[in-house]
């Protein structure tokens, strides 16, 4: 019977790096689907896996075993994304902002999706599964953090403003206008099939 | 704003409740009011569509080396081997075809003459009174026991017509092994063990082609790699001498 995540963790304490092969093993795809829920993409997503696990290696002492070992890496993996999709975002604001000091790109600009409700982009998916990723693609990285958290981890108000590092309001508002945009971009879609 | 306005629950009040984790202390009111209010109940049906609509968002499942792969990428920096114990390498395949090639590496053994890099003595660092242990033997066993798993892996990939295999995860292993490859072949030339070298090159040649395909490959890609690593006789070669250089750890 394999050994339960307290006993690896005393184990990696105690200096028995091998232990810690456990716990990556064991954890790796449920902290791969929740960075892929707020990076989007797989490549991103592996990376999140890595800093993570890395990164709760490095702060092992500070585990306090009341919570399950399981609740603090995904804590560690959501901040791990939210910094990884803010710099995402930030180069791609760079590269966009370049892009529109060059002679000639505005005439293809126009061309690139707007940030927005989403709305005009949807309906030219076929499928809802496209609409949900492109109106999650819409969301702003804290929004899409708090949201994934709140939503497919089930995660508390105040387990989501530790995990992500801000107040329980900013949690709350985050997740609050991450409805509202799903519901300006799905509803026309999901009313219209009820 | 109206008195009927304000009495109407808030969106917030709505996704609190959609969300129930009973921090909402009105929990209770906001049930109370939604059996009673259409058009609060409408609301909060139009937010419950949508939010199980989100439900649909798919996540790609990673390959079954996942986990293996991320050990290997956190490993080295927590400084710990990732080397995958040798019981979870690909030594399932049937006690009949070990059985096969252990007669042919005898006769392998019998047909070679006695190679002097490997059989060549090294006195192990840090060990007391000069006491030798067959370093170079261990270490090209070794070496092969890890060709040959990544081979059968190779072999033993699950492949579904018009899908993209992932052969990532082998071909890092690969990138790994080329280079010690190369070194216990120029090894075996500069010693004179041609035998060992011949083997060697050939399984370099072959690991070559593997890790010169993209990462992801079709089914029809692997049938062909499949059927070089047969034609070439790269799993056979490997696990000969492999099995006749354990012959030779265990008589030193």
């Amino acid at each position: 019977m394999s050994e339960s995540d307290s006993v690896a963790v005393a184990k990696v304490l105690r200096g028995e790096g091998d232990a810690y092969r456990m716990l990556v093993e064991r954890h790796s795809r449920f902290v791969f689907r929740l960075a892929f829920r707020i990076t989007g993409n797989e490549s991103d997503a592996e990376d999140v896996v890595q800093d993570a696990f890395l990164r709760a290696f490095k702060s092992l002492h500070s585990y306090d075993s009341r919570a399950t070992f399981s609740t603090w890496l995904h804590r560690i993996a959501a901040n791990c994304a939210l910094d990884l999709v803010r710099k995402r975002t930030r180069r791609m604001e760079t590269v966009v902002s370049d892009w529109k000091d060059d002679e000639g790109a505005q005439e293809i600009l126009p061309q690139v999706p707007s940030k927005g409700p989403g709305t005009d982009r949807i309906v030219y998916s076929s499928q809802v599964r496209d609409k949900v990723e492109v109106a999650m693609q819409d969301l702003s990285p804290l929004e899409r953090s708090a949201f994934v958290l709140r939503h497919f981890e089930g995660s508390s108000i105040d387990e989501v403003s530790t995990a992500l590092g801000v107040s329980e309001n900013a949690a709350k508002q985050s997740i609050f206008r991450a409805v509202q945009k799903l519901r300006r971009a799905l509803e026309p879609v999901v009313g219209a099939a009820s | 704003m109206n008195e009927t306005f304000q009495n109407h629950l808030s969106q917030e009040q709505l996704v609190d409740h959609y969300y129930g984790d009973g921090q909402a202390p009105d929990s209770n009111i906001v049930e109370l009011h939604l059996n009673q209010c259409d058009e609060c109940r409408a609301q909060y049906h139009s937010i419950q569509r949508v939010l199980n609509t989100v439900e649909s968002y798919q996540v790609p499942e990673p390959n079954q080396s996942f986990e293996t792969k991320m050990w290997r990428k956190v490993a080295p920096a927590i400084g710990v081997s990732h080397r995958v114990p040798r019981a979870r390498a690909a030594w399932w395949a049937g006690g009949l075809a070990i059985a096969a090639m252990l007669v042919a590496a005898f006769f392998v053994g019998r047909a070679t003459t006695p190679a002097p890099l490997l059989t060549k003595m090294i006195p192990a660092k840090g060990v007391k009174g000069a006491q030798a242990i067959p370093v170079l033997v261990v270490a090209v066993g070794d070496h092969l026991e890890r060709v040959e798993a990544v081979l059968r892996e190779i072999e033993n990939k699950q492949s579904i017509a018009n899908q993209s295999v992932d052969i990532e995860f082998e071909q890092e292993e690969i990138a790994d092994l080329l280079d010690s490859n190369r070194l216990y072949r120029q090894s075996a030339v500069a010693e004179g063990d041609v035998g060992t070298a011949s083997v060697l090159e050939d399984l370099e040649n072959m690991l070559l082609e593997i890790s010169h395909q993209p990462a992801k490959i079709s089914a029809r890609q692997l049938e062909e790699l499949r059927r070089e690593i047969k034609e070439r006789g790269s799993l056979f070669k490997a696990t000969v001498l492999g099995s006749k250089l354990r012959g030779e750890e265990a008589t030193l």
